[in-house]
């Protein structure tokens, strides 16, 4: 029997995950993601119908926010007024673009969030991952700010983010 | 987290000769209420001296935050893939590390 547990145990791999609760804790700006200044790969995502979508449709056209977004995401939540506010502040002048990430969520689930939440911009998935790669999205509610050129003028995560600065930076910035 | 709950099936072979380990510098009291919580099936720990988080390279720079490292150690007790840090919200990472984790289990 001690024989059996021992071949067992030979057999055995572990996967040791270094996670945290801490690592959801609200960081600073400009230590996370894309290097200011850099312009993000214009990756293919998809619209909630399946869709084929070019990120070039928002890159170097006009400032945008993007958002790396989850309906299981409760920073992302959190920050919902922000953007909201931001929406309201600059209407057409900025896109607001939330990149549905490819894990845990289905456009099916998506679009039943969204019955009961107001997003102030498009919603894309991101089923294969393109995007997070393409704008190094550490984690979700990561937010890029582009210029109207697509120079990354802003990253941050969290839900102490400030949205209104991020905004100014990417429409001020010539 | 809760990926790794829901394709436990798929990436971990439902926890047949693999064992998961959640290392976390919090306090095992809230991994606790976490695991409970959120039903999760696999083991979690808590490094609250960073210890462990040191010596696989996940402090962030920031006290008291790690990076989110995942290492699959073989049966011989080597390190046989290793994402630093984990791509937690790619789905292509998933599959990476089911297909790790697919190499190293015993033949049917």
């Amino acid at each position: 029997m001690q024989n059996g547990v021992r071949m067992r145990r030979r057999r055995t791999m572990f996967v040791a995950l270094l996670a945290s609760l801490a690592w959801y804790a609200p960081a600073a700006a400009q230590d996370v993601g894309l290097e200011l200044g850099s312009v993000p790969d214009a990756v293919q995502v998809e619209d909630l119908e399946g869709n084929v979508i070019s990120m070039s449709e928002y890159i170097g056209k006009k400032p945008v926010l993007i958002q790396f977004w989850a309906t299981w995401c409760p920073l992302c939540e959190a920050l919902e007024p922000k953007f909201r506010a931001v929406k309201r502040q600059y209407g057409d002048t900025l896109d607001i673009v939330i990149v549905a990430v490819g894990v845990n969520q289905t456009p099916r689930s998506i679009r039943r969030y969204l019955e009961r939440h107001e997003l102030p911009g498009r919603v894309l998935f991101d089923s294969r991952g393109r995007a997070t790669r393409a704008f190094r999205a550490p984690t979700t509610s990561y937010v890029v700010a582009l210029d109207r050129a697509g120079r990354v003028v802003y990253t941050g995560v969290g839900s102490d983010q400030n949205l209104a600065a991020a905004a100014a930076q990417a429409v001020g910035s010539r | 987290m809760h990926a790794y709950r829901d394709q436990y099936a798929q990436i971990f072979n439902n926890g047949q000769h693999v064992v998961l380990i959640a290392i976390s510098a919090d306090p095992i009291g809230e991994l606790q209420a976490w695991a409970r919580d959120d039903h999760f099936q696999f083991l979690m720990a808590s490094d609250s001296d960073v210890a462990v988080g040191r010596a696989y390279g996940a402090l962030a720079g920031r006290p008291g935050v790690t990076n989110r490292n995942l290492f699959v150690v073989g049966p011989d007790g080597r390190i046989a893939f290793r994402a630093v840090p984990f791509r937690e919200i790619d789905p292509t990472a998933y599959e990476e590390l089911g297909e790790a984790v697919k190499q190293l289990l015993p033949p049917n």
